[in-house]
């Protein structure tokens, strides 16, 4: 088995061996299959990966806050050297907000339609930490003015509906934050906003990160953030993790085709009349995982060993791992020795 | 599932047949409870021991026995005998009554639907109009007017009830005309007749089903409730809720005599309403 | 604002309520044969059933008719009754605050009834609770209202001796209590189909993103939670109760008979055994402005309710 680089020792987070089913129509499937990573302390993390990876639905696990039908089937979510996974509502209800909060993709349904923002913004931490009326409302303004919501005072009292998307997302993350978590859980809080507004809302994410030596934990499909945002990346696909490594060395150089066809795929804003690539094939479902390496039917370097067997996450570099057993086929990747135990790469 | 092509005339309406390898527990005890109310129904001549009207006045509101299962009413009829041949009126009543409604909301609302314009307007403007008399309020003024007996039942449920089809109908309707089979069915120019009855119609109307299942409760409901007020299916014909009106002069030493026809009203509205979701359920399997 | 809201709605329900008329006005010629006739029965001589004639306007062309009923209609004349010495405005206004009290009741003891169980039902779906409030439903969808109305009489009257069995007492306190068991009655029987609406938009509620967010931001206590849950299916429930008016209305009438209260319903039922035409035309008028009017009502208050209804 490999051994997983880069174990820090005392991380905030770690999930292991995590899977989670989904129940449709009377028959599961897993939709998140044996997950492990870590996240450590005043570290940000990217995890990265297409509709339908699963990697929603390990965040969603990790806070317990899975949708009707889903259910953990397996593995452990460490916080604090606490194990979150079936704990009872009480108790993961003393984590949520003040140890591990979340961002949701979109804030207009995340945000309740007829309470105002302001209240929304703090009423969570109110109740916990006992706010009075003008303690709570203080509050909110300083969250407001952290967040670069402009006019705090009249912003405050307005309804969701009333506010301009990135104004929206902006309360929702200062709703998030206002009980100051350890560890921010991002579901994809840009994909629905326009360009502009996007880079600031990262920006925000960015210096929060910095001033408040906040963990995150970021889903996105979107790699040009994961890059401004986070030091370390975990690509999912299929339920799995298929790659791991420090950002800036993972996508200098990706150690699995998923990973470099993402890569291609971003758009590259200094060329402007490259032809726009696109993974050929799309991520299959749930129930139609392909046999052998999840990858395999749309990969371009693929060989009939890849069509069965195992392929775990094994250490390429000091840093880095990936699930491909022929990483080396990616060009400018060096030859990697194969794995004794298991074989793979002979 | 066919794909649409402009030649084809014979476009093959997508049904969605339900593929379902076990039926829903509420379907089955629905539809069995449902056969055995039916059964009685039908065969009460069969199995009833008396006549439903033959009076014994030596016999007056007796108590359960072997001669009479369910005791004997205020005139000595068999109670028993008159709650099966009671099932018989009340629900052929109710069966046939739940159709034409069925048929013009179905039509009305495909037509509203489809056509939409004025005659999308005129159709739920009338709707509204309706609606806004409670259900027994415009039954019973219409029973009133148009006279005794089961054609005027027949009529009132038929004004009251359309609304409900006709809205579903419409509202299938609505998101069917804009799927690719109606749209190449129209560009091969089929006729909009056909194209409403023979395509868009057979996926609509599994929900009007599913609704007239309710709508039959509704209208025993409304058959019995009007019976009981004196106000439905004329006498001596035997009625659940004439039979709970009569009884209602005994509750304080027989009150058997106006509670147990409701108690098959109850059975019977189970029933339906147990097929009612059981079908509800097998048709949402997609 | 507010104010051109409701003129906005008053305005969508002005053809409904024309509706209404014409369909009340044009029920007297439904009836077979000669209305003047069928009406009077046993006192049908040749005068009277003239005097009729040009009361009714019978001879005249429809819309001529049809003006006639609209003109009296407006200033507040519903015709006489042909049974009572008595206008049928009379007649109605006498009654209609007993109807309008046991609706009050109706309305207060549904809503007691339905929301905790819906609540209860939508806490934790398919739960033990939820399946016995569904099957409660199921069961409860068949039972006719007067059924109910004779049940509660039998164990509340007549073996606890709680209430009395029927009628409307003396005095507020009497008139109140009367009311307590049809109220009740109606409660009950609309209940399934409340408790279905709700639950549904409920579970929702409690479903949808707003709620998870609420959670993952640390929301605190089952309050919190149910206080957002809550405050947002309740703008539905409140349509729901309204739509469902019509059934609360009609409702009064049946169990009126039930538990012989001097109300409207019980008027209409005694006016049709009576052949009364003009005060069975004018119940069923006043019938279905109520309902129209209660759907204006819900309107508003959603438009209250729900900040994201514009009001202008």
């Amino acid at each position: 088995m490999s051994q997983p680089v880069d174990r820090s020792e005392g991380a905030l987070l770690e999930v292991s061996g995590l899977s989670v089913t989904v129940t449709a129509d009377g028959r599961p499937a897993r939709a998140v299959d044996g997950i492990t990573l870590h996240v450590g302390h005043g570290e940000a993390v990217g995890l990265v990966g297409e509709s339908g990876s699963g990697k929603s639905l390990t965040l969603r696990a990790i806070l317990g806050l899975l949708p009707p039908g889903a259910a953990v089937a397996g593995g452990s979510v460490i916080f604090d050297g606490y194990d979150l996974v079936g704990q009872g509502s009480r108790a993961l209800r003393r984590i949520r907000g003040t140890g591990i909060s979340m961002v949701f993709q979109e804030p207009m349904t995340a945000l309740n339609p007829v309470v105002k923002v302001g209240d929304q913004m703090v009423d969570a931490a109110r109740k916990r930490l006992g706010w009075g009326r003008a303690e709570a409302r203080d509050h909110a303004l300083q969250l407001a003015k952290q967040m670069g919501i402009t006019e705090p005072e009249a912003s405050l009292s307005l309804y969701p509906h009333e506010l301009s998307g990135g104004l929206r997302q902006r309360v929702m993350i200062a709703a998030a934050l206002a009980s100051r978590p350890k560890l921010l859980l991002c579901d994809e809080p840009t994909t629905a906003l326009d360009v502009t507004i996007q880079a600031q809302i990262i920006e925000l994410l960015a210096r929060l990160r910095d001033e408040l030596a906040m963990s995150m934990l970021y889903v996105t499909h979107d790699l040009a953030v994961v890059a401004q945002l986070c030091t370390r990346v975990e690509v999912m696909y299929a339920g799995r993790i298929i790659e791991r490594g420090p950002v800036t060395e993972t996508f200098a150089a990706p150690s699995h085709p998923y990973t470099l066809g993402l890569l291609r795929a971003t758009p590259d804003v200094d060329d402007v009349r490259a032809e726009l690539y696109a993974i050929p094939g799309s991520a299959p479902g749930v129930r139609s995982r392909p046999a052998g390496c999840p990858f395999h039917p749309r990969c371009q370097f693929a060989s009939t060993e890849c069509e069965s067997g195992d392929f775990p996450l094994r250490a390429v570099s000091r840093t880095q791992e990936t699930a491909c057993a022929f990483p080396e086929r990616i060009e400018g990747r060096a030859r990697v020795a194969p794995d004794a135990e298991t074989g793979v790469g002979t | 599932m066919s794909s649409p092509s402009l030649t084809a005339v014979a476009v093959v309406p997508v049904t969605r047949v339900p593929v379902r390898r076990r039926l829903p527990p509420s379907l089955i005890i629905g539809l069995t409870i449902l056969i055995i109310i039916v059964a009685a129904a039908v065969f009460a001549p069969l199995i009833a021991p008396y006549s439903p009207t033959q009076q014994d006045l030596t016999n007056i509101l007796a108590g359960p026995s072997a001669k009479h299962w369910l005791g004997t009413d205020e005139l000595g009829r068999d109670i028993f005998t008159r709650l099966l041949y009671g099932a018989r009126t009340d629900l052929s009543v109710a069966f046939i009554a739940v159709l034409s409604p069925f048929v013009l909301g179905t039509c009305l609302g495909a037509a509203a639907g489809y056509f939409g314009g004025w005659l999308d307007s005129v159709i739920m403007r009338i709707a509204d109009v309706v609606v806004a008399f409670p259900f027994y309020v415009l039954v019973i003024l219409l029973v009133f007017v148009l006279g005794p007996g089961t054609r005027s039942i027949y009529i009132a449920i038929t004004v009251v009830s359309w609304v409900s089809y006709a809205r579903i109908v419409r509202g299938g309707t609505l998101v069917a005309k804009n799927e690719e089979y109606v749209l190449s069915a129209r560009v091969a120019g089929i006729s909009d007749r056909r194209i409403i009855f023979r395509h868009i119609v057979p996926n609509v109307i599994t929900q009007a089903i599913v609704f007239a299942m309710s709508d039959i409760v509704m209208d025993i409901l409304a058959i019995v409730t009007l019976g009981y007020l004196g106000l439905g299916i004329p006498p001596p014909t035997p009625d659940w809720g004439s039979m709970m009106a009569e009884g209602q002069s005994f509750l304080t030493t027989h009150w058997e005599l106006a509670t147990i026809p409701g108690i098959a009203v109850v059975i019977t509205g189970l029933g339906l309403s147990l097929l009612g979701d059981g079908l509800a359920d097998l048709l949402r399997a997609e | 604002m507010l104010l051109r809201y409701i003129t906005r709605r008053l305005v969508i329900l002005v053809p409904v309520v024309l509706g209404v008329t014409i369909l009340v006005f044009f029920s007297i010629h439904l009836v077979p044969g000669d209305p003047a006739r069928s009406f009077l029965g046993d006192r049908a001589t040749p005068a009277a059933v003239a005097a009729l004639h040009r009361e009714w306007g019978l001879n005249e062309p429809i819309p001529v008719q049809y003006w006639l009923f609209m003109s009296r209609l407006l200033h507040g004349n519903l015709g006489q009754s042909l049974f009572y010495q008595s206008s049928v405005a009379g007649l109605i206004g006498g009654r209609l605050p007993v109807t309008l009290l046991l609706l009050l009741y109706a309305a207060v003891l549904s809503v007691l009834i339905s929301v905790p169980l819906a609540m209860a039902a939508a806490r934790r779906p398919d739960g033990i609770a939820d399946h016995i409030v569904r099957a409660i439903g199921l069961v409860g969808i068949g039972m006719p209202s007067f059924w109910v109305g004779t049940i509660l009489i039998i164990i509340f009257a007549l073996r606890l001796h709680i209430f009395a069995v029927a009628g409307y007492g003396n005095g507020l306190v009497g008139h109140l209590q009367s009311l307590v068991l049809p109220g009740l009655t109606i409660a009950i029987s609309i209940a399934p189909m409340l408790v279905r609406s709700l639950r549904a938009s409920m579970i929702e509620a409690l479903n949808s993103d707003y709620v998870a967010f609420a959670k993952a931001k640390g929301a605190t206590a089952p309050t919190v939670v149910m206080r957002y849950g809550l405050r947002n299916a309740s703008i539905s429930a409140v349509t729901i109760l309204g739509i469902n008016i019509g059934f609360l209305v009609g409702g009064t009438l049946v169990i009126e008979n039930v538990f012989a209260l001097p109300g409207l319903g019980s008027l209409m039922v005694q006016a049709i055994l009576d052949r009364d035409f003009p005060v069975v035309q004018g119940i069923t008028l006043v019938f279905a402005v109520i309902v129209v009017v209660v759907y204006l009502l819900t309107d508003v208050a959603y438009a209250l309710l729900d900040p994201r209804v514009r009001l202008g």
